[in-house]
């Protein structure tokens, strides 16, 4: 199935309709604005000096922002340590957001400013590191060892009634789910925390070209991208990074810094977005760089006095999908639901045979893949039940698969079947924010278990104490174990101290 | 930062601070001088244990330094105890190089043995553990073959059963080549006989092999330690002469060993 040949025809033909569309309406506004501008100049004067007024004070709303700087601390609590290599994660996060402009008209930005706090220790002592060496990368992203300093979101956007269009780094928040969305197609994930890294810091801003056209009953957005960003994950000797405690051989990652910008590696998608009847639903088509890599190991290398290093390297390949989400309110209830099929996602073939008969680099092949999510969000309405409840209690369960459907493809590493379990609440007219998380993967008897409670202050001041509690099992046979086996000792406690502005 | 008490206590696992170094050498060295040399250790020596279940036989699988033909392996964190017995070998792999490296076929093997008991078992100590050089001679074969009889005596004691390839040219045990010897056992004599079984070594010879002797030596004193005192027995089928067998692949039965 060739996608790409019509479905770029299909695009620009749903974009044009859609702006034709709006013309007329834009002629009407016009025509008002001249009936509105014939009054008589005493008016005329009473209104420019009440312009000016409203011109200094239309500056000052020019510029928006606020932020928060937050310090964040992790302890691994794996007893087989000292006490001082206990504490690994201590990071100041400086958050930024501005914009300037009116609502057409305006930049926005959100920027990251992220320091690890480790000089004391060695080079050899350090485990926590954003980076192996100090680069820019393709999507503003400065980064260092000890330090990083993104621009997730910096774009311009201009827009006039009935549409908008954007220039620059956007995250393109697509789908229902709560945890992996299937069909976010475009940013990629953030792993060199594995899923511990906040919300906002969990993707990628990419470099874009975007325009949204509204309709009354629709919406539709379309998004150019012409630079592959890939996803990273956490570099070795990282905290983070995946290892093996094999006898037998280490794994080594070959980073890459994408595909090449080449008009053949560029990715464009739309979605259209609706409601009928307290249905929300959208429909998306996807081609271009997938969001996440394949893991190839390519070869084995012999080092002196060490285990031979299996090298991997992340390869990307273009891949086309199509997808659609739903969500529905019924009562206490938002049901949600979310999936995106691929005819040609591409992963390596299996070698089920021990390790020593294993032949590299393994093949790669395409074929047929579909990922969905579903799930409910229930709002508790436990104040029936405790009279002085405030709080918005949710419970929240979803659950993820994803799958390649050709016999002989090996299964998706990094997100394969997880079920997740969430409850939120807060307490005390929201000083005590509370929230009990458990993730389940199910093919590897993985968990995650965590537990969190805070302070706010309300006065943009926050605490928040976490704990995180990671189990998982080997898998005999595996090259690369899963996610939860590796980080099975990764158990920390997470402080938080949050000021916002 | 945070309160130690949360780190829990307990006990940390032990930490064996062993370390085994050494060099390699041997002609095939030479030869093949851009192919990888790998020093292995395991739990034993049961080299289809080692193909098989890697994973649970190994302890260590490391590259040789391939400029000095030396290595040494930090075992900290191995589980590795002093006391501990281990099989140290180190191989050169002729494998294509899409695979990992292997002892395999057409390789060439050699491993630690002492030379006055021809254990291939060595006691780990803490600290640095300075083996002497393993000469890689050995090619790798690919067969499985055993010896099985009966030592017929009445003595008491330590026994080492060994398979030699042949010629023999002295019963004393310096004076054999560690290269030469296939197969290796001990065992324990309570004054009476004692029915054994001896597996061949797929390293050095390719079967059939021809003119093999079984012999032993019985640790009349008790010392541990191959002596004039000592008794040697063999496989003979016309006293007092030993007598060579012939292995091939499969189960030798019948290979009896008297002590004259």
């Amino acid at each position: 199935m060739r996608l790409p040949a019509y479905s770029t025809a299909i695009l620009i033909l749903i974009f044009l309709c859609a702006v034709t569309g709006v013309t007329p309406l834009q002629v009407s506004l016009a025509a008002q604005e001249s009936a509105v501008s014939q009054t008589d100049p005493e008016e005329e004067a009473s209104e420019e000096l009440s312009e000016e007024t409203e011109e200094e004070s239309d500056e000052s709303s020019l510029l928006q922002y606020n932020g928060f700087i937050e310090f964040q601390s992790f302890l691994n609590t794996y007893r087989d340590q000292d006490f001082s290599d206990a504490a690994k994660k201590n990071e100041l996060r400086s958050r930024f957001e501005s914009r300037y402009g009116e609502d057409n008209l305006h930049l926005f930005v959100a920027a990251d400013l992220f320091y690890q706090f480790q000089s004391w220790k060695d080079d050899e002592e350090k485990d926590y590191r954003y980076a192996h060496d100090s680069r820019v990368k393709r999507n503003l992203r400065i980064t260092s060892e000890d330090a990083e300093f993104a621009f997730n979101e910096l774009y311009l956007n201009f827009g006039r009634e009935g549409y908008r269009l954007r220039l620059g780094n956007q995250i393109f928040s697509w789908g229902t789910a709560d945890g992996i969305n299937a069909t976010s197609y475009f940013n990629p994930y953030d792993l060199r925390e594995f899923i511990f890294r906040e919300d906002d810091e969990f993707r990628f801003g990419v470099p874009a070209l975007s325009g949204m056209v509204f309709r009354n009953n629709y919406t539709v957005e379309l998004v150019f991208v012409p630079v592959n960003i890939p996803m990273r994950l956490a570099p070795e000797n990282n905290y983070w990074s995946i290892r093996q405690d094999e006898i037998l051989y280490n794994l080594h990652f070959e980073e890459t810094d994408g595909m090449d910008i080449k008009v053949r590696n560029f990715a464009y998608g739309a979605r259209i977005s609706s409601s009928l009847k307290g249905n929300d639903f959208s429909f998306s088509l996807y081609h271009g760089p997938d969001r996440e890599p394949v893991l190839i190991p390519m070869a084995v290398e012999v080092r002196p006095n060490l285990p031979v290093n299996v090298n991997i390297e992340h390869r990307y390949y273009v891949v086309d999908y199509i997808g659609m989400d739903f969500s529905r309110t019924i009562d206490d209830f938002v049901v949600q639901a979310e999936v995106a099929y691929s005819p040609n996602k591409a992963n390596i073939m299996e070698q089920d045979v021990p390790f020593m008969e294993v032949r590299f680099p393994y093949e790669v092949e395409r074929s047929s893949y579909i990922s969905y999510a579903v799930g409910f969000n229930y709002f508790i309405p436990l104040h029936h039940l405790l009279e002085d409840h405030e709080g918005e209690s949710v419970f929240t369960f979803e659950w993820f698969q994803s799958r390649f459907l050709e016999a002989g493809v090996s299964q998706p590493y990094l997100f394969k079947n997880w079920l997740t379990f969430k409850y939120k609440d807060t307490f005390y007219h929201g000083h005590i924010p509370v929230a009990l998380t458990t993730l389940i993967e199910t093919d590897h008897g993985g968990i995650i278990f965590r537990p969190e409670i805070g302070w706010d202050f309300l006065n943009g001041m926050s605490v928040e104490l976490s704990y995180a509690g990671i189990s998982g099992k080997k898998e005999a046979g595996e090259l690369v174990q899963n996610s939860y086996y590796n980080y099975r000792n990764n158990d920390m406690v997470m402080l938080t101290l949050r000021y916002e502005y | 930062m945070m309160p130690a008490l949360l780190l829990g206590c307990g006990e940390p696992s032990p930490s064996s601070n062993v370390i085994i170094s050494g060099s390699v050498s041997g002609t095939v060295l030479e030869e093949y001088p851009d192919q990888p040399v790998i020093v292995l250790i395991s739990h034993d020596a049961d080299m289809n244990a080692i193909r098989n279940d890697p994973m649970n036989t190994l302890i260590a699988y490391a590259g040789v330094d391939p400029s000095t033909r030396s290595f040494r392996l930090d075992l900290q964190d191995s589980g590795l105890l002093p006391g501990d017995t281990v099989f140290i070998a180190a191989f050169i792999d002729l494998s294509p190089a899409d695979r990992a490296p292997y002892p395999d076929t057409g390789d060439w093997i050699g491993f630690w043995m002492n030379p006055l008991n021809f254990s291939t078992m060595y006691t780990v100590t803490a600290g640095e553990n300075n083996i002497t050089d393993i000469r890689i001679t050995r090619e790798i074969f690919d067969f499985q073959a055993a010896v099985t009889g009966t030592v017929q005596t009445d003595e008491i004691g330590g026994m080492l059963l060994f398979a030699y390839v042949g010629p023999l040219t002295s019963l004393n045990p310096a004076a054999l080549d560690p290269d030469r010897i296939i197969g290796y056992t001990s065992l324990i004599m309570t004054g009476s006989p004692v029915e054994y079984f001896l597996p061949i070594l797929p390293f050095g010879f390719d079967t059939p092999i021809e003119n093999v002797l079984i012999l032993s030596i019985l640790d009349s004193n008790q010392n541990g330690l191959p002596d004039a005192e000592d008794k040697i027995g063999y496989h003979t089928a016309a006293p007092p002469n030993p007598t060579a067998v012939t292995i091939t692949e499969g189960l030798l039965t019948d290979v009896d060993v008297w002590f004259f």
